[in-house]
């Protein structure tokens, strides 16, 4: 774990809200974490040392600024810097994805979730990060600037780009299953 | 006479085309938020208040 910062300036009502708020965000970190990094286990691991470390720099972060942004920061810049120790877990694996999402096709979308998370996989990071916190997360343009250092026109052309890429995949592989 | 002006309609917003691929990864977030979160996050926000309340006694 982190060590403590010697200073305690929040309140114990801010610190109440303070945790509250994280709290409310697990089942988002969950999932961001999750389609990062395409193992059950290890996800939820980043959430709790994201939580830890947001916990133990609870000092740092300014009352009535962004704490969603602020918090998937944290997990984003948590897990890229672990990234390499992890590379194990760049490599498609078809046994982890079952264990992540085993779902039937959703009758929302008309696609397989598994499809649509493998090919996920396959975008550059940085198209599939912004995909994962905007349409998958609901985080807004601005917070998903926020959240990966870039600007909001750079967001909104992953973002576009990312789901073209998706589909262009999606459709590929339909292609040469009918083939 | 003057005519009283009738406000003018609210203007709706753009239908935002549906896309397949931004419902699938809403719907496996939303999967991922239906499902029991493990005792482990529960232990760790209890001892991260624990921690802190510790410290304060000190």
């Amino acid at each position: 774990m982190m060590p403590e910062p010697d200073a305690e300036p929040l309140s114990p009502a801010a610190l109440d809200a303070f945790k509250a708020q994280m709290v409310a965000l697990i089942p988002a970190l969950r999932g961001f974490a999750r389609g990062l990094c395409r193992d059950r286990v290890l996800a939820d691991d980043l959430v709790q040392e994201a939580m830890m470390r947001a916990w133990a720099s609870r000092h740092t972060f300014i009352e009535g600024s962004n704490f969603r942004a602020w918090m998937f920061m944290i997990l984003r810049n948590h897990y890229y810097s672990g990234a390499k120790k992890r590379a194990r877990y760049t490599v498609w694996d078809p046994e982890a994805a079952e264990r992540i999402l085993v779902q039937d096709a959703t009758q929302e979308s008309g696609l397989h979730v598994d499809d649509v998370m493998r090919a996920i996989h396959r975008l550059p990071e940085q198209q599939r990060e912004i995909l994962l916190l905007v349409a998958g997360a609901g985080l807004s343009y601005e917070e998903a600037a926020t959240v990966t250092g870039a600007n909001m026109g750079t967001v909104k052309s992953r973002l576009n780009r990312g789901r073209a890429g998706v589909k262009a995949i999606l459709e590929g592989e339909k292609a040469s299953a009918v083939a | 006479m003057t005519e009283k002006k009738q406000p003018e309609p609210k203007r709706e917003q753009p239908a935002v085309a549906f896309d397949p691929v931004e419902a699938a990864l809403r719907q496996i977030f939303d999967d991922i938020a239906a499902e029991d979160v493990p005792d482990d996050f529960a232990d760790l926000v209890a001892q991260l208040t624990t921690k802190s309340s510790d410290k304060k006694d000190k």
